[in-house]
């Protein structure tokens, strides 16, 4: 029989580090030997990661496992292998999904119940279900504010969304569900790792520096640093006993180090990188020594010296934004108002973005408590006077550098970019974490991924997947392994003071709280190093306290630091919502106001803008900005077939086929790509080719609905319409709000001169996309067809309204100006369209054909001439009708005739001009 | 089968080796509706089939193998607009299989075909372009073509053909795009806002 847990801790091990392979190899062994939800979790999980869908799904069918993990799983590979029934019964046991499940999915998937209602909600909207979709993401939204692509989805289905609602954090509770309570816990250090902030910096420091000393790294002279901590601490101080507790902590000498942590000593070299350019600013930070409880400073213990210490520290760091932490502390009363409000974090403005963020960084190392303690306990006494010594020197240290700003937050908080601005490295979910969990949950249940311990166990343990790493480890994890366990040791400290402090003032006391603070560290130790019970036994009461109180600093931590996230979350999803209603204009406006300037810059936000021009017809622009996006970021597929179909009306064929090769040789298993290759032989007028690529785009990826889009109006230029209509349809059944599609419909309708259903189709797609003047020209164009002339007018006077820009609004405008016989107003738009586009030889060519009717006939033959110079391939045989008819004025040329006809210029010259000119909001009309 | 040849109403081919059909597809005036076809033949040498005339590549040929007149038969699934037959050939290569007289016919089936004219080939060298006209208007809209080879040069008896490609109109006469009354768009500030995809 194997022991399975360091088998399982091998696997993840192989998994956190791609190697598939052995961890397939590794979970198959596994899984013979002892068959358990566990295992055959873990054998799916590693064939899912090693995108074996199918294997991976068998597998959980042929061993229906009813854990929640393993159902869920088997539900996710249904649904990528498209078995949309299969992956609903997996998830919900009695069939299909309901309204009335949907409290039966969350109890029965606990914490990844979110992620169970997003599944629904995809599998819903596959099965064409909105409404139980819009519910269930609605509900995984609220379990799970995190969740962006939920609330993307909503907006995608049309849904009205309340941001403010959605992206803000109402109680702690909350972060039971979307952060998982213990392994999983690694997306919050993804989001604290990923963003350096400043207090994260100053414990690097701190840490260096304890480093530093212990290892004869000497940065600064310790008895310097002391020298100025003692005299800061006697300026700022009003509390006579902190000066005597200082002066207490002063004495240590200086040279101990001997009992330093090995994983500090080798973390040395790593961290020493890293830290110069971090910065302090932690002049100020002195300034709350005065609320520091400082009685216990008479007190000799040392470990009650430690805990001071750690005390300053938290001060310290407090100090750091400048406001006194207890009007700071909002969220802590609230939550538990036993807690004394000793603010590890300052709650300043989370409107700089920056700033709030950056607690969240703090906040989330400090969320795990208590690791260093592990390496310590055993030293405590010996090191004590050392480790204050050192500390201070930390601090002190920190003083004296100066303070670039460094610290980013981008990066993880939009899922889609890719933090490359950050150059601290990689998010770590790191060990930390995990032990601060089953230090005061008492239910660790979570492998240990990097912690092979095997006396880690307890019944309700389960492996927990780890969402694939986004960004590839390194060796800065020990690093920020080290910061959140210098964190989490003061805080412990601190917390442990407070309690004691709380519960009397008296002294004996504070030797209780002492020992409780070697209890947290002993009783993490003791996991590890099997300490004898009975000490533990002694230990618990206090350190159950400790716990307690610790959880709920904790968990305000955790609320402020999400805050921040969910102020930059709002802001984007405001945004995302104009941008997905089609307000384009507005979300421009939103996005570059709201959003941080790292942000913005971001490729997403980008992207979003850029979508934004795009839809705005502002391809010009659009172009740039996605062409700034391909340039910093070649392999970035999204939104790339936006950028060649804007490239593609600017007709840049160059810009556009570099594009698609580009891409071809990059990756030719996105529909992205044959979208983008597809619209390329579409420039070049090469439409079986492009028919092909588009029909690659289909097979390559079913659900990306553009392709559809795209191989029905290709379709539409080769006149199959059949075909076209049916590719429509089948993109409009994906996305109904897909008005690109139902334009092509009605593009069709219009060939096939049906002109009623075509502004029935074009009338769709505008609801969806009210704001685009092309379809209005459409539709106007449709409604002078069907002799609606008035409404036509109307039509076109709301396009050119909303886009001053768009040509084709005033030309037909004139040329229904010209139709109702009134020349000069015809002529007057016509020559103010010259004067934008001023080589277009069609307008040449109607003011021509105007001075014809008017008999102006040197004006006349002017304009065709021009018209003809401007096109002098003669693709417009017209022309040159024109002329002949203009040498016999009295033969009547067939073609024209033919367009006269639909023009019927004199049916209609007694209209009401007046009526028409009026500028009719359009859209009420529908 | 096929209509009685009228001598009378030979037509002087347009033979210039520089016409390349595809210049004219890539300016958008016609577009290429032989796909929508389908194609058969008379005769052909096995290997030498159908697939040769449609692979895009002037080395291939598809040779015929049977008694003069060679047919290709193109028949479209609805009635299509067609304005031109572009055939290419290549003499020095070919030699007595080159074809020398081409008779164009159009209908409905093989049993109402109408000839609607002869070409002459002299040793030619490229693409050949054939104008299709019914009457006055420079297209056709038919069901069916046939393209047969009444002879070949140095009286050959089997012939070759490397390509054939066949043209329709892009919004041909009296079918413009409804939102071009007067003619396509020249620029492309105009052209963007023509359409969305």
């Amino acid at each position: 029989m194997m022991i399975q847990e360091p088998v399982q801790a091998a696997i993840w091990h192989c998994l956190n580090h791609y190697d598939h392979k052995d961890a397939v190899f590794l979970a198959e062994r596994l899984c013979s030997e002892v068959e358990s939800d566990e295992t055959i979790f873990l054998l799916a999980t590693s064939y899912y990661r090693s995108n074996r869908l199918d294997q991976a799904y068998w597998l959980l069918l042929e061993k229906s496992r009813r854990s929640p993990q393993c159902r869920y799983l088997q539900a996710k590979c249904a649904y990528e292998l498209k078995k949309y029934a299969e992956a609903e019964s997996a998830l919900i046991s009695s069939g299909f999904v309901d309204n009335k499940h949907f409290d039966e999915v969350q109890r029965e998937f606990g914490e990844i119940a979110c992620f169970a209602y997003q599944l629904m909600a995809q599998i819903c909207m596959r099965t064409e279900r909105q409404k139980l979709a819009v519910n269930a993401l609605r509900r995984a939204l609220k379990l799970n504010p995190f969740m962006w692509h939920a609330f993307a989805d909503l907006c995608l289905l049309g849904q009205e969304t309340d941001t403010a609602a959605i992206f803000q954090i109402q109680s702690t509770d909350v972060f039971n569900t979307c952060q998982g309570s213990s392994a999983n816990a690694n997306s919050m250090v993804l989001f604290g790792g990923s963003a350096v902030n400043e207090q994260q910096q100053q414990l690097e420091n701190l840490l260096l520096n304890n480093v530093s000393n212990n290892s004869n790294y000497i940065l600064s002279t310790p008895v310097e640093q002391q020298q100025q901590h003692q005299q800061q601490l006697q300026q700022q101080n009003n509390n006579g006993s902190s000066l005597a507790t200082l002066q207490n902590l002063m004495t240590p000498n200086n040279n101990i180090n001997n009992n330093n942590n090995n994983n500090l000593n080798s973390s040395i070299t790593m961290l020493r990188g890293g830290v110069q350019q971090q910065s302090t600013n932690t002049n100020s930070s002195m300034m709350l020594l005065e609320d520091t409880p400082m009685g216990y400073a008479a007190h000799d213990a040392p470990a009650q010296q430690q805990q001071q210490l750690a005390q300053h520290q938290h001060q310290l760091y407090d100090a750091n934004n400048g406001t006194p932490f207890r009007k700071q502390f909002k969220y802590l009363s609230a939550i538990s108002p036993l807690t004394p409000s000793f603010g590890i974090m300052p709650l300043t403005s989370p409107c700089d973005g920056g700033s709030a963020v950056l607690q969240a960084n703090l906040n989330l190392s400090a969320y795990s408590p208590l690791p260093q303690m592990l390496v310590e306990v055993n030293q405590e006494p010996k090191i004590i006077g050392k480790k204050f010594k050192t500390h201070v020197g930390g601090l002190i240290n920190r003083q004296e550098k100066s303070k670039p700003a460094v610290f980013t937050q981008a990066g993880n908080i939009t899922p889609r970019t890719p933090n490359n601005v950050v150059g601290n490295g990689p998010p770590n979910p790191n060990a930390a974490v995990r032990r601060s969990s089953r230090l005061f949950s008492n239910s660790a249940y979570s492998v240990k991924e990097n912690n092979k311990s095997p006396n880690i166990t307890n019944n309700n343990k389960f492996v927990q997947p780890r969402s694939p790493p986004r960004k590839t480890k390194s060796s800065r994890m020990t690093k920020i392994c080290l910061n959140n366990e210098l964190i989490e040791e003061k805080t412990h400290h601190h917390l442990a003071e407070k309690l004691s402090e709380k519960q009397s003032r008296k002294e004996k006391e504070k030797v209780e709280t002492i020992t409780s603070g070697a209890t947290a560290g002993g009783n993490s130790q003791s996991t590890i190093n099997n300490r004898s019970a009975e000490e533990a036994k002694v230990l618990l009461n206090n350190s159950l306290n400790n716990a307690q109180t610790l959880a709920h600093q904790l968990l305000s931590m955790k609320k402020q630091s999400a805050d921040g996230l969910m102020l930059l979350l709002r802001d984007l999803a405001e945004g995302y919502k104009l941008l997905s209603a089609f307000q384009c204009k507005a979300a421009i406006m939103h996005l570059e106001g709201t959003i941080p300037k790292h942000h913005l810059s971001s490729s997403w936000v980008q992207s979003l803008i850029g979508m934004c021009r795009y839809e705005l017809r502002d391809y010009e622009a659009a172009v740039l900005i996605f062409k700034r996006i391909h340039e910093t970021e070649p392999c970035r597929l999204d939104y790339m077939e936006i950028y060649s179909t804007s490239l593609w009306h600017l007709q840049k064929e160059v810009a556009l086929s570099a594009l698609a090769q580009d891409l071809i040789a990059q990756d030719k298993r996105s529909p992205v790509t044959w979208c983008v290759a597809g619209n390329c032989f579409s420039l070049h007028k090469e439409h079986e080719t492009a028919i092909k690529f588009f029909k690659r785009a289909v097979q390559v990826d079913p659900d990306f609905v553009y392709s559809y889009t795209l191989l029905g109006h290709e379709l539409v230029l080769t006149e199959e319409f059949d075909k076209a209509m049916d590719y429509f349809r089948a993109a409009v059944v994906r996305d109904p709000r897909h008005y690109n599609a139902w334009f092509g419909i009605g593009t069709i309708y219009s060939k096939q001169e049906k002109y009623e259903l075509a502004e029935l189709h074009y009338v769709k797609a505008l609801k969806i996309n009210t704001q685009n003047s092309v379809i209005l020209v459409h539709i106007g164009a449709m409604q002078f067809f069907m002799q609606k002339k008035d409404l036509a007018l109307q039509t076109l006077n709301t396009a050119a309204t909303i886009d001053p820009k768009n040509p084709l609004a005033r030309f037909h405008r004139g040329s229904i100006y010209f139709s109702l016989g009134k020349y000069q107003e015809a002529l007057r738009e016509l020559e103010e369209l010259k004067e934008i586009v001023p080589k277009e030889s069609v307008v040449f060519y109607l003011i021509g054909k105007i001075h014809k009717t008017l008999g102006n006939m040197d004006l006349a033959l002017m304009h065709f001439s021009w018209a003809t110079d401007l096109d002098p391939k003669g693709a417009n045989n017209q022309i040159k009708d024109a002329f002949d008819s203009m040498a016999h004025p009295n033969c009547c040329p067939p073609n024209d005739n033919a367009l006269d006809v639909d023009f019927d210029p004199t049916s209609e010259r007694s209209d009401d001009s007046t009526q028409a000119q009026q500028d009719v909001s359009y859209d009420s009309d529908y | 089968m096929a209509a009685t040849i009228d001598e009378e109403s030979t037509a002087k081919p347009a033979v210039t080796s520089e016409e390349d059909p595809l210049a004219e597809e890539r300016l958008g005036y016609v577009r290429e509706v032989g796909s929508q076809a389908v194609w058969s033949l008379s005769s052909c040498k096995p290997g030498f089939g159908v697939e040769r005339l449609r692979d895009n590549i002037m080395d291939t040929y598809w040779q015929s193998d049977g008694q003069l007149p060679h047919l290709v038969n193109i028949q479209f699934h609805k009635r299509t607009n067609i304005s031109q037959i572009y055939i290419y050939t290549d003499y020095k290569l070919d030699e007595s299989y080159t074809p020398s007289r081409i008779s164009i016919r159009s209908g409905t089936n093989f049993n109402d075909l109408q000839e609607l004219q002869v070409i002459d080939l002299t040793e030619p060298n490229g693409w050949v372009q054939i104008p299709i006209k019914d009457g006055n208007v420079k297209s056709l809209r038919t069901f069916m073509l046939q393209i047969a080879v009444i002879s070949n040069h140095q009286n050959g008896r089997d012939t070759h053909m490397r390509q054939i490609r066949v043209h329709a109109p892009c919004g041909g006469e009296g079918k413009h795009y409804p939102l071009e009354l007067f003619g396509k768009f020249g620029t492309v500030d105009f052209q963007k806002f023509a359409t969305i995809r």
